[in-house]
């Protein structure tokens, strides 16, 4: 036997010294750094694009119209599966991953902006249609607070299936790319898994998905409690 | 302020030719059966709703929308939950363009007229109904509308608190440097001879003007609730209204 039970059925121990061997290499921040650096870009761009989009669908009958069957049809399609055409548009690199994830994150950011602007109370809009509010106005004061909470929700979620692509992404780009150049905490993953079979180093990187996902929502609890001061 | 030959509803006409005149600071009353097209005819006046037929005018223009000019009083306060009170009673003079300090300095003198010092900074969701009631009312006053109309503004009030709010009321519409004229619709005829100066009686289905009596009662009125002549007022009121509503508590249970 060429692998030892020790790296198949890594020990809890074992993982654990993996932490510290994988932190003091450097090799674990650099990936998260990587990693995160990607989510905060492709985030940016999905949330930006996807609150704008629901604004106009949710606003607008010609947008819903040409937008919201558009929407719908890409929507059942994966993240993953674009993995083969970002690796040709965009190399196996930064660009692709941030691609993938804008991608995951734009539908659950999308719908549940929608659906909040959807929700809106009628009466409120007539109240500030009579307190002599323009439509700009309307929109800012009134329509984009009495969603937040729904934008909110869509942005956690959106941040959770974000991380799952990411994973994703960077575990096949790394095979394509044959280790090395493009980083995070996926191919790391996978150069683990490829190269040494350290199985604890994989559960070092599954682990650390986890708990940076679990900081990522705490953040956005807080910035929600921040913002919505008005519920409860 | 004449309103004529509105006719609206998408199945049924909610509302006939209506044709009315309110003298300015006046206090007027709408009262009638329920379904009789009241609300509606508010929600025309305050540019909601469009008619489907005529055109309403308000000293002589014809009213095309929602405008500041009027003010409306909705049934549940239709207050901005995400904004404090001050913002809230703040909100019309930020939509017409008055800056941060006139908007402020406006909205605490009419934090003041409707007495909710110290409460500027709360949320409506931390008020009381007489108070979220109150907050309503200073947002539509500091907007300085030529009048206001009102939707059955505190039915959603328990009776206790619903008698203090109209006292409440009738003293911060008193108080004013110049009365606001004002359009109240109300399922009480009782609230209605309270409070107005007039009574517009409508019939339902269509709505219809079917009288217009003057008040008899001098104010204040704190006594005029135990006058003699006081119930046979409402007794009046309710003489004219009675069968259509029965009519339509039978309609309802069909």
């Amino acid at each position: 036997m060429a692998v030892s039970t020790g790296t198949i059925f890594p020990t809890p121990t074992g993982v654990l010294n993996g932490f510290g061997e994988l932190i003091l290499s450097g090799e674990l921040p650099k990936s998260i750094l990587e990693s995160v650096g990607r989510i905060c870009g492709g985030f940016s761009i999905a949330f930006t694009l996807a609150v704008c989009s629901a604004l106009l669908v949710g606003l607008w009958h010609p947008a819903e119209y040409l937008l919201d069957p558009l929407i719908e049809t890409f929507r059942p399609i994966a993240p993953i599966a674009w993995i083969p055409l970002a690796i040709l548009w965009f190399g196996t690199g930064t660009y692709a991953a941030i691609f993938i994830v804008s991608y995951a994150v734009f539908f659950p950011v999308f719908l549940n902006t929608l659906s909040g602007i959807r929700a809106v109370d009628k009466g409120l809009v007539n109240a500030a249609r009579t307190l002599g509010a323009s439509p700009l106005l309307i929109i800012k004061d009134v329509i984009i607070p009495s969603a937040l909470p729904s934008i909110i929700l869509g942005a956690r979620l959106g941040m959770g299936v974000g991380w799952a692509a990411i994973i994703a992404a960077e575990m096949t780009v790394g095979s394509k790319s044959g280790g090395g150049a493009s980083g995070g905490i996926g191919q790391m993953m996978f150069i683990f898994l490829t190269y040494s079979l350290e199985l604890r180093y994989i559960i070092v990187g599954m682990i650390t998905v986890g708990v940076i996902a679990l900081l990522i929502d705490i953040l956005f609890r807080r910035i929600e409690k921040m913002l919505l001061p008005w519920t409860d | 302020m004449e309103y004529k030959n509105a006719r609206t509803g998408e199945k049924v006409r909610a509302l006939g030719p209506v044709n009315f005149d309110i003298g300015e600071g006046q206090f007027v009353s709408l009262v009638g059966p329920s379904g009789c097209g009241k609300s509606t005819l508010l929600a025309i006046l305050a540019g909601l709703i469009t008619p489907t037929e005529g055109s309403v005018l308000l000293d002589g223009l014809e009213i095309k929308g929602p405008g500041p000019d009027r003010g409306v009083c909705f049934q549940d306060y239709a207050l901005f939950p995400w904004m404090s009170v001050l913002q809230n009673i703040s909100f019309g003079l930020k939509a017409r363009g008055f800056s941060l300090k006139e908007r402020e300095d406006r909205a605490k003198e009419f934090i003041d007229r409707v007495q909710l010092n110290g409460f500027e900074s709360r949320y409506p969701h931390e008020l009381s109904g007489g108070m979220r009631q109150r907050c309503a009312l200073a947002r539509v006053l500091a907007n300085d509308p030529e009048i206001l109309l009102m939707d059955e503004p505190m039915a959603a009030l328990d009776a206790q608190t619903r008698q203090i709010m109209q006292d409440d009321l009738l003293r911060i519409w008193s108080e004013g440097s110049t009365r606001k004229t004002i359009l109240y619709v109300t399922h009480s005829i009782d609230e209605a001879v309270y409070l107005s100066d007039r009574i517009l009686v409508m019939s339902s289905r269509p709505g219809l003007i079917k009288a217009d009596i003057n008040n008899l009662f001098e104010r204040p009125r704190h006594e005029t609730r135990s006058h003699p002549d006081y119930a046979e007022q409402i007794e009046q009121i309710w003489g004219l209204i009675k069968n259509d509503a029965l009519q339509a508590m039978t309609n309802q249970e069909k």
